[in-house]
Order: C-alpha cells, then sequence, then structure tokens
C-alpha cells in the first residue's frame, strides 16, 4: 500500500477510513485519530464493526454488502441514525457524524472508503433553534391563553361572574340595531336589593359580596336560559328578556323573580331576608337606542322607589 | 422512436422499479407510499422543438428541492428526485419521527442543515433504488454519484428549462404521495442517446421473449 498517499489522508479536515471487502480497516486518517483517541496501529486489521459498533446491526452490515456488491454509494445522515463513533466523553456529550461509503478501486482492489463528516456543531445548533422554537410555541400559547382570559375578565364582573356594565351596554346595542325577529320585543329590567347598603353595614362586605353571588344565581333561574343576565355595578343588576310575546309574558317573568327573593339567603347559618325592586323598558315600544332603554328602565325603578315599597313597574 | 407497445413495457418496469423504492421510502417514514401511473416521454433535443412537458403534473412552480444523482458507463444520465420544499420539511419530520398532524395545517418550508442530509439520504435510497434496477435489467453494472440536494427556485418559465437541462434525450418520471404527510415527490430520469438506444434494444428483446 506505498502508493497510498497516507500524508494527504492526514492533511483533510474530515475523517477517512478505509476497508477491505472483509470490511478490515487499513487506513485510519489523523483526523479519526485526534477524534476517537484510537490510534491508527490499534485499528489497523480490525473489523470496521469494531470501531462503528453500529455496524454489527444488520441492516448496517447490509449496507456496506450492497455498496461493495453493486458499487452503489451510500449516505447515512447522523440525523437520522444518531451518532457512529463514541468520541471521548470530554469532546462532547454527543457526538454526530454524517458517513458517506462509496467503493474505489486502487491497484485493482475493489475497496470501500468511508468518509466522517462531523456535524456534531450544526446539529446541537439545530436542536437548540428546535427546542427553542418549540419554548416559544409554549410561550405563544400561554399568551394567547391569557389574552382570552384578560378579554373574559373585561367583559364579565369577577364577583359574580356575570356579563359587566359594558358588556350589556354592547350586548343591548347590538340587539337594538339586530335585525334578528328573536330581538324584537325585549324586555329591558334594571334591578337593585332595597337596602343593600345596611346589609353591609350590619353583616360586613363578605356577607354583602356572598349574597350578590347567591342573587346573581337567582336571578338566572328565574329567566330562560337564552336570556342575557348582567351585574351593572354595586347591588344594580340588569336583565333582558327575548322574544316577548306580550305584556303578560314580562309580568309573569317579574314574578318569578319577585318569587326568588320570598325565601330568605342562607349565608353560613345566617338567613337574611331582602327584597328587590326593578323597573321595565320594551324595546321598541319605549326606545330604539340602549342609552334611552336603560333610562327608562331606570325611570321606572326609580318610581317604584319612591313608593317605599318592593315591586316592579313598566315605564 | 418508441412504440406503444415498447412504451407500455417501460412503464410497467418503472412501476416495479419504482415499487421497489417506494416500500424503502414508506419504511423510512414510516407510513403508506400511494404510487400513480408514470409516464413515459421522449424529448429530442436535436428538434430545437420546445418540449410539451407536462410540468404543471410533474412539480408544481415555486421552491422545490432537487436531488441529482448522476449515473454513468454503458448506461448513463441523470436521475432526479423533486419535492415542493413546503412539503419536504413534512418527510424529513415523519422520517426523524417528529412528524404532527398539525404540521399539515401550516406550509413550512424553513428546512435545517441537517435536514438536507436526510433528504440526501432519502434520495441516496430511493434513486440508488431505481437506477440500480435498470442496472440489473440491462445486466450491467453502473457507477453511481451520491445526490446533490439544492433547495431552488424555479418560476413558471424556468420550470421546462430547469428540467431541459438535465434531459439528454429521453425521461421517464412517475409521482408519488407519502398517505399520511400528502407529500408528493417526483422521480425523474433522463438518459443519453445511447443509453436510450440499449434500453430500446432491451426492451425489443423482452418484447420478443414475451411474444414467442
Amino acid at each position: 500500500m506505498t502508493s497510498i498517499p497516507i500524508d494527504i489522508f492526514n492533511k483533510l479536515s474530515i475523517g477517512l477510513i478505509l476497508v477491505d471487502k472483509k470490511q478490515k480497516i487499513f487506513v485510519w486518517n489523523h483526523w479519526m485519530e485526534n477524534k476517537t483517541q484510537l490510534q491508527a496501529e490499534s485499528v489497523f486489521g480490525k473489523q470496521f464493526s469494531e470501531v462503528c459498533p453500529k455496524f454489527k446491526e444488520l441492516n448496517y452490515k447490509k449496507m456496506i454488502d450492497t455498496v461493495i456488491e453493486t458499487g452503489q454509494g451510500r449516505f447515512l445522515s447522523g440525523a437520522l441514525h444518531g451518532p457512529f463513533f463514541d468520541y471521548l466523553p470530554s469532546e462532547a456529550a454527543l457526538t454526530i457524524q454524517n458517513l458517506q461509503i462509496e467503493q474505489i478501486i486502487l491497484e485493482d482492489r475493489e475497496l470501500i472508503l468511508i468518509q466522517v463528516n462531523d456535524i456534531t456543531s450544526q446539529y446541537h445548533t439545530v436542536h437548540q433553534m428546535k427546542s427553542f422554537i418549540k419554548n416559544l410555541e409554549v410561550e405563544n400559547e400561554e399568551i394567547r391563553q391569557a389574552e382570552s382570559e384578560a378579554r373574559e375578565m373585561a367583559i364579565h364582573d369577577e364577583l359574580t361572574g356575570l356579563p359587566n356594565r359594558i358588556n350589556f351596554i354592547n350586548h343591548l346595542k347590538e340587539i337594538v340595531k339586530s335585525q334578528n325577529s328573536r330581538y324584537y320585543n325585549t324586555a329591558v329590567i334594571f334591578l337593585d336589593i332595597d337596602d343593600f347598603k345596611n346589609i353591609n353595614d350590619t353583616y360586613g362586605h363578605l356577607v354583602g359580596d356572598t349574597l350578590l353571588k347567591m342573587t346573581a344565581k337567582r336571578l338566572k333561574a328565574a329567566v330562560h336560559s337564552t336570556d342575557f343576565v348582567a351585574r351593572l355595578s354595586g347591588d344594580e343588576f340588569t336583565l333582558l328578556l327575548y322574544a316577548i310575546s306580550s305584556k303578560d309574558h314580562v309580568t309573569a317573568v317579574a314574578n318569578r323573580i319577585m318569587a326568588q327573593f320570598m325565601n330568605p339567603f342562607d349565608i353560613n347559618g345566617l338567613k337574611i331576608s331582602v327584597t328587590c325592586s326593578f323597573g321595565i323598558s320594551m324595546f321598541p315600544f319605549d326606545g330604539t337606542d340602549a342609552v334611552s332603554l336603560l333610562h327608562k328602565a331606570d325611570t321606572a325603578l326609580y318610581r317604584v322607589k319612591n313608593n317605599k315599597k318592593s315591586g316592579y313597574q313598566f315605564y | 422512436m418508441i412504440n406503444e407497445e415498447q412504451k407500455d413495457l417501460l412503464k410497467e418496469y418503472m412501476n416495479v422499479f419504482v415499487g421497489k423504492a417506494a416500500s424503502l421510502l414508506s419504511e423510512m417514514a414510516n407510513q403508506r407510499v400511494l404510487l400513480h401511473v408514470p409516464e413515459v416521454e421522449i424529448l429530442s433535443m436535436e428538434d430545437g422543438n420546445d418540449w410539451e412537458l407536462p410540468t404543471d403534473r410533474l412539480f408544481k412552480y415555486g421552491h422545490i428541492v432537487s436531488s441529482t444523482m448522476k449515473f454513468g458507463y454503458d448506461f448513463s444520465g441523470r436521475a432526479l428526485l423533486i419535492f415542493p420544499a413546503s412539503k419536504a420539511k413534512l418527510l424529513v419530520d415523519a422520517c426523524l419521527g417528529e412528524f404532527d398532524t398539525r404540521d399539515l395545517q401550516s406550509v413550512c418550508s424553513d428546512l435545517e442543515d441537517t435536514d438536507f442530509d436526510v433528504l440526501k439520504e432519502i434520495s441516496n435510497v430511493i434513486l440508488n433504488c431505481v437506477i440500480g434496477e435498470f442496472g440489473n435489467m440491462l445486466g450491467v453494472k453502473l457507477e453511481f454519484s451520491l445526490p446533490d440536494v439544492e433547495l431552488i427556485f424555479v418560476s413558471e418559465e424556468e420550470q421546462k428549462l430547469y428540467l431541459k437541462n438535465s434531459v439528454h434525450i429521453m425521461i421517464f418520471y412517475t409521482a408519488f404521495t407519502l398517505a399520511e404527510t400528502k407529500v408528493d415527490g417526483v422521480i425523474v430520469i433522463a438518459l443519453s442517446v445511447n443509453s436510450l438506444n440499449m434500453l430500446i434494444s432491451k426492451i425489443d428483446a423482452l418484447l420478443g421473449e414475451l411474444n414467442d
């Protein structure tokens, strides 16, 4: 093998291995020595699979056999196959190489040339980039989730979970603009709890807050599930009853609301009896815009309050 | 230059060869590969005519990942494996076991360095198989180069030119689809005049055997 330009092989900045047809190593260049810490003399005459254990597996052994039989070169991607050579632990936690296996004819001998290209740094860069992208996706999902929660919070009342004032006003504006027959004949109810200030002053804000939460539940129970119940502020609630067929229809619902306040509220064993008052305006009879409809329901409520008696009135 | 009978037999052989390559790809990507009916076109450069290549059926213009492999000696030419760039990443991910059905929704063409290595190996396996089968059929030993993988942009006007540069006189092509990832690929084989004559002689001999 004197004609093999070993010096040239040793100058190469890739790994170069030559094996004979029996897959015995007889060229192992400096790059391979430096990377694997295996000296050429120690691997000469050894089977290739002894220094590259993956090639003990049948499918890898077959790849070299195919190159010998057919002359077809074979490229093996480290990204697909994982590491072929285990470098010293100090070199890197995981090293990855691409292999290029080709047949060559040298001095009438058919040999196998194996080129080893270290792609460890590219591989790790790609993996870092992939995990970076994955982290970005996770963060993006968290941000989207947080934005969605923030949007929900912005239009809902934190205490009762009901739609808040902004939500109610926007909804009412949509209804008056809508051509949907379902919204034609809608009742707007403006309700507050009588003497609620006394509840807070007597039992404290914690009890007052619990009472408001329970009121929200009772109001929802009194109306149809598709009707709209909102908390404007403090002890003020608003309701929208859709597809009203007659004044009697509204009266029936109004009586159901009143009935919800007949039984006292049980707050940690404390039984508190409260009443409510509300005013009712009708869309489109009493107005065709959100502000006037709410104002007229409030005016009707004011009249009830002036009578110093709980109950309800139409505008 | 080639009659319908010869064409049909070539198609049949091409179907078998690509079928073998497809089963290797199926193993690598771990999913079914559907084969389309192969086509055989003869294109004469000498005529200087504009070829009527069904390029829209071969590949859509735009970014493509093209792997080219030369093969030589008595039977020589070029073999190409072409994927749309937007789908090549899905194929790589499928081979790496990182395929996620969500990926189908996004058109991702960001190929990393290591993705090109994987595509090189896929092309190497598929094209070696197809060309190797041609060599076996003709009873000749072939020399193969390893494929060069390129990400290139081919405009509508350049689409025919791209193939023309790779074609000597004859073109076989076949298309396949990976069932789950919906990745479409095309294999194109271009032959020199001498190689075409060798192939036609072989086909005639085979037809003669069949007719006897």
